[in-house]
C-alpha cells in the first residue's frame, strides 16, 4: 500500500481509530494485524520471508541472551546474520554477482552454467533485514533484553508506518514503545499529522511532479544537452530528498498519531556545510547504522590514518551496495567515500586558505560558499545514482561540462538551449513547484526560530487553521496525481 | 455499574476523549467537504458516475435514446464489448471512432445492428475481439473500418480495455480538479447543467452540455459540431489537416508494416473459417487533407492514398470479401460541408458509402432497402445528418 494512495488514506483513518478504541492489551495485535495488511496489498507470498526472519531472529534473540559469552554464543549471532544477509543476497545481490561472474567466465572462456533467479525484490527487505540485524548485535552486546513476547517482536519488524522504507529503528528506541500505554494525546495526534501533511506536500506536489521532468530528460539523455541535464540533475536531488523525506514525514507523523516515536531520518541535509555533514542530515538511521555496525568494529577512526580511510571507503562502498545490486551505487558510494577522505586530507590547506580569504569574519558568507560546494559535490553524485548505467553516467557528465563553455560563449542567451518540450514538463506545472520549493526551504527553517513560533502560538486559532487549510488546498489542487512509487522503495 | 465494565473490557476509555474532538474535526473538515461538494454534485448530477451495465441496460430498455456522453472517465471499449455480447447483433460495425456514423436505421430491421466503433485499437484488435466473442454470439456480418494509419504503425494493443475506469476513485484523485477547471476555464456554466432535452436522455456531462455520445445504436452523435457553422468546423479542419500532414507527410521510407498486412489476412481467414461475412472499407479525408497529402508525393501520406488501397484489396480479393476505398469523399459525391472534422465525415456521407457498398456489393443486400435509403439521402436537409433523432 502506498502512502500517497487514497486507500492509505482510509486505511489509516480506521486502523487508527480502533487502535484507540481498544483497550491497551489488545492494541499490538491491532497493529500486527495492519502490518500484514499493509505489507500483503504488494505481493501477498513475499510477506513469508519477512515470517521467516522474525521467526529466525526471535528464537536465536532469546537464546544469545541465554548464553554465557563464548564460542557458541558467537555462532548463533553468525548464525542469525547469515539467515538475515543471506536472505538479502538471494533476492538482491544473487543477480548482480552471477551476472558479473558471466561475463568475467565469458572474457575468460570458461563455462558458467548458472542461471539467473527470477525473483522481483521482496518490498523493504533491506530495511527489515537491517533493523533484524540492530536487534540481534544490540542483543549479543547486552544492550538490549531479548524479546520473549513473539507478538511484540513480529510487530517490531512489521509496525507499518516503517515498514517498507524506514526509518531503520533500534531496538532500545522502538521495542520498550510497544509494551507501553499509549492515551490518546490530542496535541500528540495534531503534530503527527502536520507531520503527515509536510510528507504528503513533499512527495505529491514537489517530488511527483519534478519526477516528470527527470524522467523526461533522464529518459532521453542522448537528446538532451548539457544545461537542461545540469537542470535535470539539481532536479533530481530536490526529488528524492522530497521523495525519502515526505515518505519518512508520512512515517513519522503516522506513528506519532497512534503515540509512538521514531527516529528522525533528515535534518535539512541541503544546508550541511560538508560532506560529513550531509552523512549526519540525510538518511540518518542508515548512515547511523553503518556507523554502530560497521564503521566502529572496524576500528573506526582509533585506527592509523590509511584504516581509518579504508574504513570509511569499506562503509560507503557497501552503502552503495545497499542502495542497489548495480555498478553505478558502487561508484556513487566510492564518490562520497572519496570525499569523505580527501576533506581530511585536505582540511589543513583548506583552513588556511579560508584564512588567507578572511572568511573567517564572514561566517554566513563562508557558510554559504561551504553550503554551494557541497550541494555541487552530491548533485554531481546523485547523476552516477539516477543514471541506469555507468556509461550514461559519463555522457550526462561529459555533456553537461561541454555546456558549461558554452555559457561563456557570447550568443548563449540567444540560443535555444532550453524550453517546455525539453525539459518535460509545462511552465504553469514548472511555476507550482518552484513555489512549492521556495515555500518549503523557507518554512522548515522559520519553524524551528524561537521567536516565530512564539509568534504563531499568539495568532488567532483561525489563523493558525489557515495554513493548513493553505497547505491542504495546495495539495490538493496542485498535487500530481498518478501511478508513482517511493524511490527507496526499490531499495 | 455491571455493564459498564463490560464494555470497557472491550474498549478504552480513550473513546470518550475522541467522541470530544469529533465536533472540532467535523468544523475543521467542513470547507475541505464543501471544496468536494460542488463538483460532486455536478458529477452525480449529470450521471458521470453511473455504470456501464446500468448505461447498456439503459438503452437495451428505453424507447428515447439514452445519449452516454461521459467526460471524467473512459470505459467506451468496455460498453462496446458488453453492449455486443448483450445484444448480439447480427450486424456490427467495427472499428475506430471512423466507422461510429453507421446507423440501425440503415437497416431494414434497426435490431439487428449495432455500432462497436472504439471496441477495437489497433488491427490487431480485430483478431483479438473474434477469438474472444463466442460462437454462439458473433455476427453474421462485419463492417470493419480501415483506417490509413492502422497499417503504418505497430499491431495496437492486442486487447481491448474491457475495465471500467473506478469512478469514484478516478473522482476523488483527479476528476474533481477537472470539473473546477472546466468551469474556470467556462467550458460550461451551471446553467448549461440544468438544460433539459426532450429527446435524449443525457449520460454525462458532454452528453447533457454538448448532446456528444453514444446512442442506442452505439453510433456518436455530434451534437456540438450541430451548433457550429460550417466556417467554424472549417477552421478546425484546416488547422488538424496542417497538424497531421505535418507530422506524416515528411516521412519518406516505405513504412507500410507486413505485420500488419498479416494480422488483416488472420482475421479474414478466421472470419471465413467462422463463416463471419466481411466488408472493409478506407474512411475517408477530408479535401484539404487530401490536396496537401497529395503534394508530398513519395511521403508516406501519399504511400496511404496510393498503396494501401491496391494492398488491402488484395488481402480481401483473396479472401472472397468485398472492399471499398472511400479516401476521396469528394468522387463520391461529399465535400468537406459534410465532415465532423478533417478525419471524420458525418452521418451523410456514411449513408452515401452504404448506398454504394450495397449497388456494387453483394454482401449487405439482404439487410437494406436500397431504394428507402436512396430517398432519405436525396431528401436530407442538413450536411451531416439523416436520420438524427430517428433510432
Amino acid at each position: 500500500m502506498l502512502f500517497n494512495s487514497i486507500s492509505f488514506v482510509l486505511f489509516f483513518i480506521v486502523t487508527g481509530l480502533l487502535y484507540y478504541a481498544l483497550p491497551h492489551r489488545f492494541r499490538w495485535f491491532w497493529l500486527l494485524a495492519a502490518g500484514f495488511y499493509f505489507y500483503m496489498v504488494f505481493i501477498p507470498a513475499y510477506v513469508l520471508v519477512l515470517v521467516f526472519l522474525i521467526g529466525v531472529d526471535y528464537v536465536l534473540g532469546r537464546q544469545i541472551e541465554d548464553m554465557e559469552n563464548g564460542a557458541k554464543k558467537k555462532t548463533l549471532l553468525i548464525l542469525s546474520i547469515g539467515a538475515n544477509i543471506g536472505t538479502l543476497f538471494i533476492f538482491k545481490y544473487f543477480n548482480f554477482f552471477n551476472q558479473n561472474l558471466s561475463e568475467l567466465a565469458q572474457v575468460l572462456h570458461w563455462n558458467y552454467p548458472i542461471p539467473a533467479l527470477q525473483f522481483i525484490l521482496p518490498l523493504g527487505v533491506p530495511f527489515h533485514v537491517f533493523q533484524s540485524l540492530s536487534y540481534i548485535i544490540e542483543v549479543y552486546r547486552g544492550n538490549q533484553k531479548a524479546e520473549r513476547h513473539l507478538g511484540i517482536y513480529a510487530l517490531y519488524v512489521m509496525f507499518f508506518p516503517q515498514l517498507v522504507a524506514g526509518p531503520i529503528e533500534r531496538p532500545q528506541n522502538l521495542l520498550h514503545q510497544f509494551h507501553e500505554a499509549h492515551p490518546f494525546n490530542g496535541q500528540q495526534v495534531l503534530d503527527g499529522l502536520k507531520l503527515m501533511l509536510r510528507g504528503f506536500f513533499k512527495k505529491i506536489v514537489i517530488a511527483d511532479r519534478l519526477a516528470l521532468l527527470v524522467n523526461h530528460v533522464y529518459g532521453n539523455v542522448s537528446d538532451s544537452n548539457g544545461l537542461v541535464l545540469g537542470i535535470a540533475t539539481i532536479a533530481f536531488a530536490i526529488q528524492i530528498y522530497c521523495d525519502f523525506s515526505g515518505y519518512s514525514d508520512i512515517a513519522l507523523g503516522s506513528a506519532q498519531v497512534l503515540g509512538y516515536q521514531l527516529m528522525k531520518n533528515f535534518n535539512q541535509p541541503y544546508f550541511a556545510t560538508s560532506i560529513s555533514d550531509f552523512w549526519r542530515r540525510w538518511h540518518i538511521s542508515l548512515s547511523s547504522w553503518f556507523r554502530d555496525y560497521v564503521y566502529i568494529p572496524l576500528g573506526g577512526n582509533q585506527v592509523s590514518t590509511f584504516r581509518k580511510y579504508l574504513n570509511i571507503l569499506i562503509v560507503f562502498l557497501l552503502s552503495g551496495l545497499w542502495h542497489g545490486a548495480n555498478w553505478t551505487f558502487v561508484v556513487w558510494g566510492a564518490w562520497h567515500g572519496t570525499l569523505l577522505i580527501l576533506s581530511d586530507v585536505t582540511r589543513k590547506i583548506r583552513s588556511s586558505f579560508i584564512s588567507t580569504l578572511n572568511l573567517v569574519d564572514r561566517p554566513w558568507l563562508h557558510r554559504s560558499i561551504q553550503i554551494i560546494i557541497t550541494n555541487l559535490l552530491v548533485s554531481f553524485g546523485w547523476i552516477f545514482f539516477r543514471a541506469k548505467d555507468f556509461t550514461e553516467a559519463l555522457d550526462i557528465i561529459q555533456r553537461i561540462f561541454s555546456s558549461l563553455f558554452h555559457v561563456l560563449r557570447p550568443d548563449f542567451f540567444q540560443s535555444n538551449l532550453i524550453n517546455e518540450s525539453m525539459l518535460g514538463l509545462a511552465l504553469f506545472p514548472l511555476s507550482i513547484v518552484l513555489i512549492s520549493i521556495f515555500l518549503m526551504l523557507a518554512l522548515e527553517p522559520l519553524q524551528k526560530i524561537g521567536w516565530v513560533q512564539k509568534y504563531t502560538e499568539r495568532l488567532p486559532s483561525w489563523l493558525r487553521a489557515s495554513r493548513y487549510y493553505l497547505a491542504i488546498f495546495w495539495i490538493l489542487f496542485f498535487g500530481y496525481v498518478g501511478e508513482s512509487t517511493f524511490i527507496y522503495f526499490q531499495f | 455499574m455491571a455493564e459498564n465494565n463490560k464494555v470497557n473490557r472491550f474498549f478504552s476509555e480513550d473513546i470518550q476523549v475522541i467522541v470530544k474532538y469529533i465536533p472540532k474535526v467535523l468544523l475543521f473538515l467542513l470547507p475541505i467537504f464543501i471544496l468536494f461538494a460542488v463538483p460532486l454534485s455536478i458529477f452525480l448530477w449529470t450521471g458521470e458516475d453511473i455504470s456501464v451495465s446500468k448505461i447498456i441496460q439503459l438503452q437495451w430498455d428505453k424507447n428515447r435514446t439514452a445519449l452516454y456522453g461521459k467526460a471524467y472517465s473512459y470505459s467506451d471499449p468496455l460498453y462496446k464489448w458488453e453492449s455486443v455480447k448483450l445484444r448480439n447483433p447480427s450486424i456490427i460495425a467495427l472499428g475506430s471512432s471512423r466507422v461510429l456514423p453507421f446507423r440501425s436505421k440503415f437497416f431494414k430491421d434497426s435490431s439487428s445492428f449495432f455500432n462497436a466503433g472504439l471496441a477495437v485499437t489497433g488491427i490487431e484488435g480485430f483478431n483479438t475481439f473474434l477469438s474472444d466473442i463466442p460462437i454462439e454470439r458473433q455476427p453474421q456480418l462485419i463492417i470493419m473500418g480501415l483506417d490509413q494509419k492502422m497499417f503504418y504503425s505497430d499491431l495496437g494493443i492486442p486487447y481491448f480495455y474491457r475495465t471500467e475506469d473506478p469512478i469514484f476513485t478516478q473522482f476523488l484523485t483527479r476528476s474533481w480538479r477537472q470539473i473546477y477547471l472546466d468551469i474556470f476555464q467556462r467550458k460550461f456554466t451551471f446553467k448549461d447543467l440544468l438544460a433539459q432535452n426532450a429527446e435524449e436522455y443525457p449520460i454525462g456531462i458532454l452528453a447533457r452540455i454538448r448532446h456528444n455520445g453514444y446512442r442506442n445504436d452505439g453510433s456518436y452523435q455530434y451534437g456540438d459540431t450541430r451548433m457550429q457553422s460550417f466556417e467554424e468546423r472549417k477552421k478546425l479542419i484546416d488547422i488538424d489537416a496542417r497538424a497531421i500532414t505535418a507530422t506524416h507527410c515528411v516521412q519518406y521510407q516505405d513504412t507500410l508494416v507486413p505485420e500488419t498486412l498479416e494480422s488483416l489476412a488472420r482475421f479474414l481467414k478466421t472470419a471465413r473459417e467462422r463463416n463471419i461475412i466481411v466488408v472493409g472499407f478506407i474512411p475517408p479525408y477530408a479535401q484539404e487533407l487530401l490536396v496537401t497529402m497529395r503534394s508530398f508525393p513519395d511521403s508516406i501520406c501519399a504511400q496511404q492514398i496510393n498503396k494501401l488501397p491496391i494492398a488491402l484489396s488484395t488481402i480481401f480479393t483473396e479472401y472472397h470479401f468485398e472492399f471499398f476505398d472511400f479516401t476521396d469523399n469528394a468522387s463520391f459525391g461529399g465535400s468537406d460541408l459534410e465532415l465532423e472534422d478533417s478525419v471524420h465525415a458525418g452521418e451523410k456521407s456514411y449513408l452515401r458509402f452504404f448506398i454504394k457498398m450495397l449497388k456494387n456489393g453483394q454482401a449487405l443486400k439482404p439487410y437494406a432497402d436500397l431504394g428507402f435509403l436512396e430517398r432519405r439521402l436525396k431528401n436530407a436537409t442538413s450536411d451531416l445528418d439523416v436520420f438524427y433523432y430517428e433510432y
